[in-house]
Parts: structure tokens; sequence; C-alpha cells
């Protein structure tokens, strides 16, 4: 599994997740519009190391995948300690239940890693106008928290309790998710593997 | 609008020292400018690794302003350098 598509164009230098670059490209609503199937260009000179970590095998994946884990751990409970406590045959496990799409050994101890409650903080990540919203949310374990809650507190600047939700998708996993959504729920449930909550905001509707 | 946030680093280990550790950075820009800000100011382009709070190495393409508001604390951000990597 390709966690972690380095796509290198003249316009995108993320390290985003492939399914997070599907949900951000595509445009189901409008099939005229539609960029499928994707046309990627692939550059055999000047990598742009100062933007991109270059992958020299599959182990820059995994202590990439593992950094990533250990912020999320430290946004949900303020140190990465639930990683680093991690046995040397649970990491591997984790790994390796990860390469091999093995959903009941990954499950066996990603739950070690989400299911304490209660969290300091949401670990989620919202894309919005072309930018990466990322902030604390300490409302997480109030009772009847939904996404709209999120949204609320997040982008006050485009949304508020008048605003009409039904102009806009929240996608998740290319998935349009209801904003009534309980939010710890989402973060439990419907992470990516790196335990974030990668969840992109469009307007289709003025 | 630019934001201005405050960059403090650390060395970790035998790192070189900075003679002035505290950076006033655009909240904007993407972590990769400290890097490779870093990486100029030291003279030293290989073998830096890069560390939130002593914790974790945050992607190349996170905005600084985002894990400010995340991970800083006392009105700046920690960020920790070392000649090799640090924290298992």
């Amino acid at each position: 599994m390709v966690l972690y598509k380095l796509m290198y164009t003249n316009v995108y230098n993320k390290h985003y997740a492939v399914g997070l670059l599907y949900d951000i490209f595509e445009n189901s609503q409008n099939s005229e519009k539609s960029i499928l199937p994707w046309e990627i260009t692939i550059h055999f000179s000047d990598f742009p190391k100062n933007k991109l970590l270059k992958f020299k095998n599959l182990d820059t994946l995994k202590d990439t995948y593992f950094t990533t884990l250990k912020e999320s751990d430290y946004m949900r409970y303020g140190n990465a300690n639930k990683i680093m406590c991690l046995s040397l045959e649970d990491q591997s496990s984790l790994w390796n239940s990860l390469c091999k799409l093995d959903f009941k050994n990954f499950w066996n101890i990603n739950s070690k890693l989400l299911a304490n409650t209660p969290w300091l903080n949401i670990s989620a990540r919202i894309y919005y106008n072309n930018t990466v919203i990322q902030e604390r949310f300490v409302d997480i374990n109030e009772e009847g928290i939904t996404l709209k809650n999120l949204i609320l507190s997040w982008c006050s600047e485009d949304f508020n309790e008048n605003s009409n939700f039904d102009n806009y998708r929240f996608i998740l996993h290319g998935l349009n998710i209801s904003i009534d959504t309980p939010l710890l729920w989402l973060g439990q449930y419907l992470s990516y593997p790196d335990n974030w909550l990668h969840i992109v905001i469009k307007q289709i509707k003025e | 609008m630019s934001e201005k946030i405050i960059v403090r680093f650390r060395a970790v280990g035998d790192a070189p020292l900075l003679k002035s550790p505290v950076f006033k950075v655009d909240g904007n820009k993407e972590f990769s400018t400290l890097i490779n800000g870093l990486k100029i100011k030291l003279k030293q382009c290989s073998n830096l690794h890069f560390y939130i709070n002593n914790s974790f190495s945050p992607s190349p393409d996170e905005i600084i302003n985002n894990l400010y508001k995340c991970f800083g604390s006392g009105g700046e951000l920690q960020v920790n350098y070392a000649n090799m990597p640090a924290y298992g």
C-alpha cells in the first residue's frame, strides 16, 4: 500500500496520502471538469529536495509513517508516549499489517493508540480553499460534539450557525460525510492509517 | 496577511549551537523554510534531523502557523535539531 504518494509536479509538492489527493482533486459533481484518469508527469531530474523527502527505500516510508503517528499521538494526548511505549513487536506488527492490508492485526495494535479517552484534541486537518487548517480543539470530549462544531470553530470566517451547509460537501475517504456525525467517533473509526482525519471541504453552490 | 511566529531552535546531543537561537518567521510558510534556513545558518546540509518539542518530525509541507497553534507554548514554537536520529 502506498501511504504517501510523492507527487512532484510544478504545482504540487506535498506529502499527501493518495486517497486524500483523490478527495482534493475529484470533481464528481461536475463530470465535464472531472480530471480522471489522472495524468501524472514524472521528472527524472531536478528533484525538489528542499520541499520533498527523498524516497530511499521502504524504511524511509516506515520512518515517515511512525513520525506522523507520533504527531497525531501528541495531538490527542499531549505527548507521543503511546507510540514510544509500543513494544518492538507491536511496532513491526502494526507496520507489517499496514503493508499487507491486514485489517484485523492492524486494528489489534492501532486500537491501543486511539481507544483511551478523554482526548486533549482531535487529530484532524481540514483542506479548504487551498489551505490546510489544523488547530487545537479542546471541546472534543464534550457530549454531542459533531463535525459541525469543528467546522464552526476552525472555519469561522466562512461558516456560522446560519450557514447553509447543504451548499458544501464534507469529504472523507471519498464519502460525503454528514456534518452531524459525532466527531470523536470519526476520529476513532474514520481516521487514515496515520491516525489523522483528513477532511476536504468543497463548495458546490454559491 | 502574514503572521510572525517566534521559533526557538534547540540543539540536541552534539549538534552545533546557534549564536542566536530565536527567529521570527512568517507563519504562512512551510516547515521546509525552517529546515532550509537552519541548514544555511549551520553551513551543514546533510544529516540534520528536526523535531517539535523533542517528540516528532513534522512533514516539510506543514504550515508553521498550524504547528505553532497545535504545539506551541509560552508564545513560541520549539524546534529541536540533531546530527543523528533522536527520540526513537
